[in-house]
């Protein structure tokens, strides 16, 4: 197999159309500069080795650059940060600590956001129960269904009002998450230089 | 011992060679490497980077029967290049202070 050839087979883990700008560059610098495979070799590395910078620098660069406006997915840029660890030359004990803290925080924030959606959602429907047990006691006991009725519509009065806070303290959560990962990001997979060891 | 040079100044080397003149990869390089020492392999992740923030542009031009990508500078490039030139003369002043400079 040729360098491009080997090349190009080592970078599958990018996206298609980064693989062509690659080889595109490459093929032409090989041609312009009339590299034989071994010359190739002793300026940019084995093509192994050249693809995993490669791999690993477009990674980086995804990570990095997403934009500080852009909250909406942590899961995304999540997935982003730990396919720059997986490419990057981070020891594997190292990245598999990162993995895992990165996960442990996603997990907790989805709980919290989880139980707060849940608390709110039970005091919901006992509010509806209790106004539905009101109507259907009215005919025994006027004063104790009024009393229910009363009570349920409070609670949904309130919860109505609740709603909003808690979304925006959902939306709050989401946002820290996406804040950590990415400082435990850019303090992992950030670099300082483009230098490498070649 | 030798100083590597850092992102700024090579994307700031890469823009100022291109901002006299469009070049394709290969010559760039070469073009780079007759002042600093860096590696083949550095080049192109500066490229594909510079590209991506708006830069520079990339255009294909027949030659000898073959395709040439070259690389083109922008205006946002170029006024990116002005505020390197600017950080990289207040940056060298303090040190050659210190260090004392070639003149």
């Amino acid at each position: 197999m040729s360098y491009l050839q080997d090349l190009q087979a080592n970078l599958k883990a990018l996206p298609e159309s980064e693989i062509s700008d690659a080889m595109l560059y490459y093929e032409q610098y090989f041609y312009e500069g009339q590299l034989t495979d071994g010359q190739a070799v002793s300026e940019f590395g084995t093509p192994k080795n050249l693809a995993r910078r490669l791999v690993a620098d477009y990674y980086m660069d995804e990570a990095r650059d997403v934009p500080e406006e852009n909250q909406k997915s942590p899961l995304g840029l999540a997935k982003i940060i730990i396919l720059a660890l997986l490419a990057s030359p981070i020891l594997i004990p190292v990245a598999i600590t990162v993995i895992a803290l990165i996960f442990a925080i996603v997990v907790t924030f989805a709980a919290l956001a989880f139980s707060l959606i849940v608390l709110l959602g039970s005091f919901g429907f006992a509010a509806v129960i209790c106004v539905i047990g009101g109507i259907l006691v009215l005919t025994q006991s006027v004063l104790g269904g009024l009393f229910y009725i009363a009570a349920g519509i409070a609670v949904i009065g309130g919860f109505i009002l609740l709603w909003p806070l808690i979304m925006s303290m959902v939306k709050g959560l989401k946002h820290w998450v996406f804040v950590m990962i990415r400082w435990i990001g850019k303090k992992t997979v950030g670099r300082k230089g483009v230098q490498d060891d070649a | 011992m030798t100083i590597q040079i850092p992102t700024a100044l090579l994307d700031g080397s890469v823009l100022a060679i291109l901002d006299s003149q469009d070049m394709y990869g290969y010559l760039l390089t070469k073009e780079i490497q007759k002042h600093v020492n860096v590696s083949e392999s550095t080049m192109y992740p500066v490229l594909r980077r510079l590209q991506k923030n708006g830069d520079l542009i990339t255009y294909d031009e027949a030659f000898e029967g073959r395709m040439r990508r070259y690389y083109q500078i922008t205006p946002l490039g170029q006024k990116h290049l002005v505020e390197i030139k600017r950080e990289w003369q207040d940056f060298s002043a303090g040190i050659s202070e210190i260090l004392g400079g070639a003149a």
